[in-house]
C-alpha cells in the first residue's frame, strides 16, 4: 500500500513539474493579447504576433519574435497561446482546425458594433476612456519599491 | 501531514495523472475534481487553487481572450448606463498601481487588453469587474478602507473574479454556441443590421449583468474569490489579514441595508468566517505596512466628501 501511495506521489510531482512551465524551449507561441510588453521595455509585440521561445519559465518565458529575432525579452506566459491566431485578411492557413484561433469569431468589434447599434444608450465612451487608464511597469516597480511590496525582477 | 490527508492527496494525484494522460479536457475536470478532494482533506487554498486551475483551463478550451474582453466591454458599458465616474485623477492613479502590484505574481497578470480601475461616483458600498479587465469600484467602498491593504483586498477580490471567469460563467451554454456560429469565419457588419447575433449577445450580456447588479455570485464563487485574494496579496507583500479588516467594517456600515453589496455577497460574517479559515494556511510577508501609511492618507484625501482632483 505504501509503494503504491509513493508511486501516485511520485507522478503527481512529475505532472505538476511538467505543469510547472508550461512551453518549452524552440516551441512557436502566438501573443494572445493585444498588445504584450517586453520586460525589459525593449518594446511590444503585436496580437497574433508569433515567437520563440528560447527559455521557458514558470510565469514569463524568454522569447523572440519569429519574423524579427531582434525583438526579444521576457513576457509574461499568459500573453501566450499555442494556438496559432488568424487575423481577418491573414493568408490560408491548412493546419488542423483545433490549432487555430480565428480573431473575429465570437464576439468581436463587429460584434459590438452590430449589439451598439441595437442598444444606443449604453456607455461605452465611458469604456474606452477607462481602457486609456494605464500604469506603466516602472511606475508600479517604483510604487512596490516605496512601499517595500513585493521585488519585482527587470528580466523576470 | 496526516496519514488521512496523505492518502486522500495520493488518491487525487493519481486521478489526475490518469487524466492527464487523455487529454487536456479530462486534466480540468480532474483538477477540479482534485480541488474537491483537497479541500476535503484540509487543504482549504490549494483547494481553491486547484479549482480555480479547472475552471481557467475549462473556459480556455472554448473563449479566447478577444471574446472575453468584447463580452467585458459591453457588461462594463451596461453597469455605466447606471452610474457616473469619478474623476480623481490621483486615487485613480493609486488604484491602478496597486491593482498593477497585485497581478505581478499571479498567474494571469494579462488580459487581452490589460486591467484597469476606475471610481463609480456613488457612496454605494459596491465593486464591479468584468471579463475585459474593467473593476469598477465605488468611492463608498473605497470609503471603508483603513489602509492600503484593505484596498489591496478589495481590488484582488475583483481581480480574482476575473482570474477565475466567475462572470464568463453566467452566460448560459446555449447563448455561446449560437453566438459561435452566427459569426464563424464571417465577416460581420453593423450596416447588415442583423439583429438576431445582437440578440444572442444582448442575452449574454444581459446574463452576466443580472448575476453582477441583480443576484450575485453563488456563495461558493465569492468564497473562491477571496481564497485567491487572500493569495494575491500575500505574493504582492500586502497583508492578507486586512481583507478581514475590511469586511468588519464593511459590517458596520451596513445599517441594515440591502443595497448594493450587501444584496449581491453573502453575509460579511460569513466572508469573515471563510477568510479566517484560509488565512491560517496562507503564509503571511514581512509587517511593511508602516512604509503604505502616508501615501494611502494622501491618495485619500477627501474621498469622503468627493473632492476630484
Amino acid at each position: 500500500m505504501k509503494r503504491i501511495f509513493a508511486a501516485a506521489a511520485f507522478a503527481a510531482a512529475l505532472t505538476f513539474a511538467a505543469a510547472a512551465a508550461p512551453f518549452k524551449k524552440g516551441q512557436t507561441l502566438y501573443v494572445s493579447v493585444k498588445s504584450a510588453e517586453l520586460r525589459d521595455g525593449s518594446g511590444t509585440l503585436g496580437y497574433g504576433a508569433a515567437v520563440v521561445v528560447d527559455e521557458a519559465g514558470e510565469k514569463r518565458s524568454l522569447v523572440h519574435e519569429r519574423d524579427r529575432p531582434s525583438v526579444s525579452g521576457w513576457v509574461s506566459n499568459g500573453s501566450l497561446t499555442k494556438k496559432r491566431i488568424v487575423l481577418s485578411g491573414g493568408a490560408m492557413v491548412d493546419t488542423d482546425c483545433d490549432e487555430i484561433v480565428l480573431a473575429g469569431k465570437g464576439f468581436s468589434e463587429e460584434a459590438e458594433n452590430a449589439y451598439r447599434a441595437a442598444n444606443g444608450d449604453l456607455d461605452f465612451d465611458t469604456v474606452d476612456e477607462i481602457e486609456r487608464i494605464s500604469v506603466s511597469p516602472k511606475a508600479a516597480r517604483e510604487f512596490a519599491e516605496a512601499g517595500r511590496l513585493l521585488i519585482m525582477e527587470d528580466a523576470k | 501531514m496526516t496519514v488521512k490527508k496523505f492518502r486522500a492527496f495520493a488518491a487525487a494525484a493519481f486521478v489526475a495523472v490518469s487524466a492527464a494522460w487523455t487529454g487536456c479536457s479530462s486534466l480540468s475536470s480532474a483538477l477540479s475534481t482534485m480541488g474537491e478532494i483537497a479541500d476535503d482533506a484540509g487543504f482549504g487554498v490549494a483547494g481553491a487553487a486547484l479549482g480555480a486551475g479547472a475552471a481557467i483551463s475549462k473556459a480556455g478550451e472554448e473563449i479566447t481572450p478577444e471574446n472575453e474582453y468584447y463580452i467585458g466591454r459591453s457588461v462594463a458599458a451596461t453597469i455605466l448606463a447606471n452610474y457616473d465616474v469619478c474623476e480623481s485623477e490621483r486615487l485613480e492613479e493609486y488604484l491602478n498601481l496597486i491593482c498593477a502590484v497585485l497581478l505581478e505574481e499571479s498567474d494571469k497578470p494579462e488580459l487581452f487588453a490589460g486591467w484597469h480601475v476606475k471610481l463609480l461616483d456613488t457612496d454605494e458600498v459596491n465593486a464591479f469587474s468584468t471579463s475585459g479587465g474593467h473593476i469598477l469600484v465605488s468611492r463608498g467602498l473605497v470609503g471603508c478602507a483603513g489602509s492600503e491593504d484593505a484596498l489591496a483586498a478589495v481590488v484582488a477580490h475583483e481581480i480574482a473574479h476575473v482570474q477565475l471567469q466567475h462572470s464568463l460563467k453566467a452566460i448560459k451554454a446555449s447563448r455561446w454556441t449560437t453566438a459561435l456560429k452566427r459569426t464563424a469565419g464571417a465577416g460581420l457588419s453593423a450596416a447588415t443590421g442583423d439583429t438576431e447575433l445582437a440578440d444572442t449577445l444582448d442575452g449574454m450580456v444581459g446574463d452576466v449583468v443580472s448575476q453582477l447588479v441583480n443576484n450575485g455570485y453563488s456563495k461558493s464563487q465569492e468564497f473562491q474569490a477571496d481564497a485567491l485574494a487572500l493569495t494575491l496579496m500575500a505574493n504582492a507583500g500586502y497583508d492578507p489579514a486586512a481583507m478581514e479588516s475590511m469586511l468588519k467594517e464593511m459590517k458596520s456600515r451596513q445599517n441594515g441595508s440591502k443595497a448594493g453589496f450587501y444584496r449581491t455577497h453573502p453575509t460579511p460574517d460569513e466572508r469573515i468566517e471563510n477568510v479566517r479559515d484560509s488565512l491560517g494556511k496562507i503564509p503571511r510577508p514581512k509587517d511593511t505596512k508602516k512604509w503604505r501609511k502616508k501615501r494611502f492618507a494622501a491618495a485619500l484625501e477627501g474621498i469622503e466628501a468627493n473632492d476630484a482632483d
